[in-house]
């Protein structure tokens, strides 16, 4: 801009907003100064960027009140992958071609595919021993599945979270050992004091959690029966007991 | 990024800024059930990134924007289901007052339509402003050149006045 060429609208709207480069800032004010048309114009221009301040601010401002602990799980939740949806297809009709067919390749494509679809646990499913210590364990359940401890702990507790996934997965504050059986798993923590954060699938058909053989928690369809109301953020939080 | 460090620049972040954002998204929308899944959804997605990106606070909108526009269908078709609603309010009978709860009402319906009569991107320019997004962030959320944010701010901001009066008047 040469100093007797009036500065544009948008770079007089710049000035107000304090956004001008600071070279063209000092330039652009020297102009206005001096030229009367521009004086009115950045009046003019306040005035309406004012009113247009006034109108959106009728707008309502209250904010949900939006959690951060909410995110942040949602953010660590384990998330259904679309290599293990389509490995879970290729599973089904691997299963029926084997069936069908049996030929000891299918067989073998079978037991390479369910390595992907339960990484976590063993194939094929017929009872496992106990496995040392472990931090975590994923699977995914079957029509029911039910996460058994083998005894109740003088401290710790589980929280359980329902999420948009396929896998449930068991998240311990310290390592203990699990058994993963067909029909779920089984938890050895006698002596622990762990606490476990559980991800239960929100699609999974029946869940339960017991302890010593007493169901604490149990989700049968979107119906959910647990020794304490969900808090805020729909976690459900109790004992080990 | 150490992961302590990404954790408690996420924190600060979503205390600064997660209000803000749902106040854009809200104006930009009018849903507050959409603002709300969208703005939860920039922060899952920021978290699962691990790392802050170079502009944290530009690259939350531009994610949000993205969301939006998905959204944008849907919001399109409700509110033509609720658009009769200003025609509701109250008709003929005495004056309204200065504090008329329906004369109220009845300027923030105009202020929401009057945004959104305007394009998408006039919205958004306005809205951001409103929040007091700088015009370099805007710049990149929209995908601009800083040097034009004032100009398309003016224009959008003609435009918006204009849409409001024609809706509300002006003799009120």
């Amino acid at each position: 801009m040469s100093s007797s060429a009036h500065p544009a609208d948008g770079d007089l709207r710049a000035l107000l907003d304090g956004e001008l480069p600071p070279a063209q800032r000092v330039e652009v004010e020297q102009h206005a100064r001096t030229c009367a048309a521009c004086r009115a114009r950045v009046a003019a221009l306040e005035s309406a960027a004012q009113e247009t301040a006034a109108l959106l601010a009728l707008l309502p401002t209250a904010a949900p009140d939006l959690r951060i602990e909410t995110i942040v799980s949602r953010a660590r939740a384990p998330r259904l992958r679309w290599g293990v949806i389509a490995a879970a297809l290729a599973l089904v009709v691997a299963s029926v071609a084997g069936a069908t067919v049996g030929r000891p390749y299918v067989r073998a494509l079978v037991v390479r595919i369910r390595a992907v679809v339960h990484p976590e646990s063993s194939a094929p499913p017929a009872p496992s021993p106990a496995r040392g210590g472990q931090v975590g364990v994923a699977f995914i359940p079957g029509p029911q599945a039910d996460i058994s401890f083998d005894a109740p702990q003088s401290s710790g507790a589980v929280y359980v979270s329902l999420a948009d996934t396929a896998k449930l997965v068991i998240d311990p504050s310290a390592a203990v050992t699990y058994r993963v059986h067909p029909g779920g798993v089984v938890v050895h923590n006698v002596g622990s004091s762990a606490s476990y954060d559980i991800v239960v699938p929100r699609n999974a058909l029946h869940v339960r959690i017991l302890v010593a053989g007493r169901v604490l928690f149990e989700k049968a369809g979107s119906r959910v029966t647990a020794p304490a109301p969900a808090e805020p953020t729909g976690r459900y939080a109790f004992d080990v007991r | 990024m150490s992961p302590e460090s990404f954790d408690d620049a996420f924190h600060a972040l979503f205390v600064e800024r997660s209000a803000s954002l749902y106040r854009y998204v809200h104006g930009v929308s009018g849903d507050p059930a959409l603002s709300e899944d969208i703005v939860q959804e920039c922060f899952v997605k920021l978290h699962r990134r691990r790392a802050m990106p170079d502009d944290p606070r530009a690259w939350l909108v531009t994610v949000a924007n993205n969301l939006l526009r998905d959204a944008q269908r849907r919001v399109v078709r409700r509110r033509r289901l609720t658009s009769a609603w200003s025609t509701d309010l109250p008709l003929g009978g005495a004056a309204p007052q200065p504090d008329d709860p329906a004369l109220a009402a009845e300027r923030i319906e105009s202020v929401r339509r009057a945004l959104d009569k305007l394009s998408l991107r006039d919205r958004q320019l306005l809205l951001l402003r409103h929040q007091g997004y700088r015009y370099q962030e805007i710049a990149t959320a929209l995908e601009l050149t800083r040097s034009s944010v004032g100009t398309m701010l003016v224009r959008a901001g003609e435009a918006f006045r204009k849409a409001y009066h024609e809706l509300f008047g002006t003799s009120r």
